[in-house]
């Protein structure tokens, strides 16, 4: 019971109070009007001594009072008021609670829908790891060998004859003269990386992408030992058996494109463009095969005999070093 | 969502459609409009017009040239006339409405809990084409409760007796449903008319409608002064039937009380009907805590006691009684999300 409560039981007896006062005036008793009333005789009491909580209920007390007011000749508007302003409980709206109906499902409605995320979430990541595991996260790029980083840390080199391209890829400073070192190569035949391309610019790895994907599979992994790499300077109709007959390379090289000649001893070469075709032993430009759209047959592909020059043409010989790169322009 | 965003831009609204009073309560500003529920159409070269609505239509009640009409669209709790009706709701809704939001309202209505689903439909309908946005029904006789401050919805029974101007409403409610109900078509209406009635046959005296509700106002009472004494008395003017001329006569409360006991006797037998139709424990609760009379018709002199008298339950007349419709319904349109079991739609 806090004080305002107190307060207020106190003061709504005065109006109790009143009435009382006024029934004694009448010499009425409560019993007598509770009959006439029909009112119960303990909320009577109830109102007369201001005991609000035993009263039925707010609407229900104004109207008792308001009724026994009448009965008595007072004026029940003005009680009522006073009534209601010296009880605060009564001026208070009856509270509307309406019973709802108890949901059907103990979960609410909210748990199960968060419930539902969770594990839809959960069900994604658990399949993205597992599903994770099978293939590698990226693609391992290999990192560019030390000997290249610092080619391709160099300045470019200006467009220069297929001769000096050669030497470039072994060495940062262009060296015109062909130098045969067993060391430099050994190294630069097997990778795949040393593919000599025309274009001096590009990057050690780019050759193999760019490529046609027409080269043959005997032709893409350099077997070990691989001295003689075959190289068009122009479109050329190249074909490569062994002396059992069996083609190894049979197609047209475009320009640029270079095939490793694998070592397997007694091939030959048959060109349908001797110009347009260079022969690479150890990296080193040989002399030119012959001149453009010359058919040249069977020419043994053997990596001595090439570099004495025993494949070129006498005539041809002469004018290999000299102007390589107007034929390369004739189709 | 959007309807939402619509009512936050138009004043929503609940509407007590009497058959007397018209009143409209809106949302976060209480009662607004108190009007009877008269039209006056003119007719202007064969095109309807209406003239005036309201009091000053009801001014016109009965005293209207040949080419204006007065008319209560309203008989009996229900919509009579529906083109006049709807005019009328139109009509109040942009008294109330005024340029605020061009939005509709959403419109509570109430409804007899007699009526028919074909009155409710039209009564719905006569709102919706008077431009609400949507609106439901609420049954009379539970307005008239939550108005009144009743615990409707403790599970306690709650009788309350609802006299309208066309329709008594005696119900009773516990947990927020209406257990029992019953409308008769008594109210206010019924009493005018028995005034005209009796005024006729005893005095042969026409008398018109407006007159005799003045006359039940001042001197009406539901049962005769003490033994010996006739009650105050009241001037009464109208048409003599026997020559023709107008004439005043002077009637007693003792005459007026004796031909309101038709009306009051009905309405008594609708509380014991009711009371015979509720079950024990309701009963129980009502022995406590009585009966509550609503509407204008309980503030009939003496209509209580004569309740009282026929029931042996204490019955006690609501404050406010005019209103208790109206503060239900806009109480309902306060508090829609708690409330909304007692409302209703026909669609």
């Amino acid at each position: 019971m806090s004080s305002a409560d107190e307060g207020s039981a106190a003061t709504a007896s005065r109006v109790g109070a009143d009435l009382r006062a006024a029934r004694e005036r009448l010499e009425w008793s409560l019993p007598a009007i509770a009959a006439q009333l029909r009112i119960r005789l303990p909320f009577l009491e109830a109102i007369e001594d201001g005991r609000i909580r035993d009263l039925p209920g707010n609407a229900y007390a104004v109207g008792f009072v308001r009724t026994y007011a009448q009965a008595l000749g007072l004026d029940p508007d003005e009680v009522a008021r006073r009534f209601r302003t010296e009880a605060a409980d009564i001026n208070r709206k009856t509270e509307l609670a309406f019973p709802a109906p108890v949901p059907e499902r103990g979960v609410p409605a909210g748990a199960v829908v968060l419930l539902g995320v969770v594990l839809a979430v959960g069900a994604y990541v658990g399949w993205y790891h597992a599903s994770g595991n099978d293939r590698p996260a990226s693609e391992p790029v290999q990192p560019v060998p030390p000997r290249l980083m610092a080619l391709a840390e160099a300045p470019a080199p200006p467009p220069a004859l297929p001769t000096h391209v050669a030497a470039a890829v072994e060495t940062p400073a262009p060296a015109p003269a062909p130098s045969v070192s067993p060391s430099s190569a050994a190294a630069a035949v097997p990778a795949p990386g040393i593919v000599i391309t025309p274009a001096p610019a590009a990057p050690p790895a780019s050759p193999l992408a760019a490529s046609p994907s027409g080269v043959g599979p005997g032709a893409l992994p350099a077997p070990d030992g691989t001295r003689i790499v075959l190289r068009a300077r122009a479109d050329a109709w190249l074909q490569v058996r062994d002396r059992q007959g069996s083609v190894l390379l049979n197609r047209v090289m475009r320009n640029g494109e270079t095939w490793p000649v694998p070592t397997k001893g007694q091939l030959l070469l048959t060109t349908g463009n001797a110009g347009g075709t260079e022969v690479l032993v150890d990296g080193i430009v040989t002399a030119s095969l012959g001149n453009d759209g010359a058919v040249r047959r069977d020419l043994p592909l053997d990596p001595d005999l090439i570099r004495d020059g025993k494949l070129a043409l006498p005539l041809a010989s002469g004018q290999a070093g000299a102007k390589p790169l107007p034929a390369a322009k004739q189709p | 969502m959007f309807s939402r965003l619509l009512g936050l831009m138009s004043a929503d609204m609940a509407i007590d459609l009497g058959t007397a009073n018209t009143l409209v309560y809106v949302k976060g500003r209480g009662i607004v409009l108190d009007e009877p529920s008269v039209v006056a159409i003119a007719d202007v070269r064969g095109k309807k017009q209406v003239l005036a609505v309201g009091e000053e239509a009801k001014q016109m009640l009965g005293r209207t040239p040949g080419n204006i009409q007065a008319i209560r669209p309203l008989r009996d709790g229900v919509i009579a006339d529906f083109e006049v009706a709807e005019e009328m709701i139109k009509h109040f809704i942009r008294k109330v409405h005024n340029r605020r939001g061009f939005a509709s309202p959403m419109i509570i209505v109430c409804v007899p809990s007699g009526s028919t689903a074909v009155e409710r439909r039209a009564i719905q309908e006569s709102a919706e084409s008077a431009g609400a946005r949507k609106v439901l029904l609420i049954e009379e006789p539970m307005a008239a409760a939550i108005g009144a401050g009743l615990p409707v919805t403790e599970p306690s029974g709650s009788m309350v007796v609802d006299i309208g101007g066309g329709t008594t409403e005696v119900a009773v409610i516990s947990l927020g449903g209406i257990v029992y109900s019953r409308s008769v078509r008594v109210g206010g209406d019924k009493m005018d008319e028995a005034i005209i009635n009796y005024i006729r046959r005893s005095h042969n005296l026409l008398i018109g409608e407006s007159s005799a509700e003045r006359i039940k106002m001042d001197i009406g009472s539901a049962a005769p002064p003490y033994e010996g004494e006739d009650g105050p008395y009241r001037e009464v003017k109208g048409r003599d039937l026997m020559n023709g001329v107008p004439r005043e006569i002077v009637v007693s409360q003792r005459s007026i009380s004796d031909s309101l006991l038709e009306p009051v006797t009905a309405i008594v037998e609708a509380v014991k009907v009711a009371l015979e139709n509720t079950p024990p424990e309701l009963a129980a609760d009502i022995v406590d805590k009585g009966i509550v009379l609503t509407g204008g018709g309980a503030l009939l002199y003496r209509l209580d006691q004569v309740l009282r008298d026929a029931t042996g339950l204490p019955v006690v007349v609501a404050e406010d009684a005019l209103q208790c419709v109206a503060l239900g319904t806009g109480r309902a349109l306060e508090e829609m999300k708690r409330l909304r079991n007692v409302l209703t739609s026909m669609y």
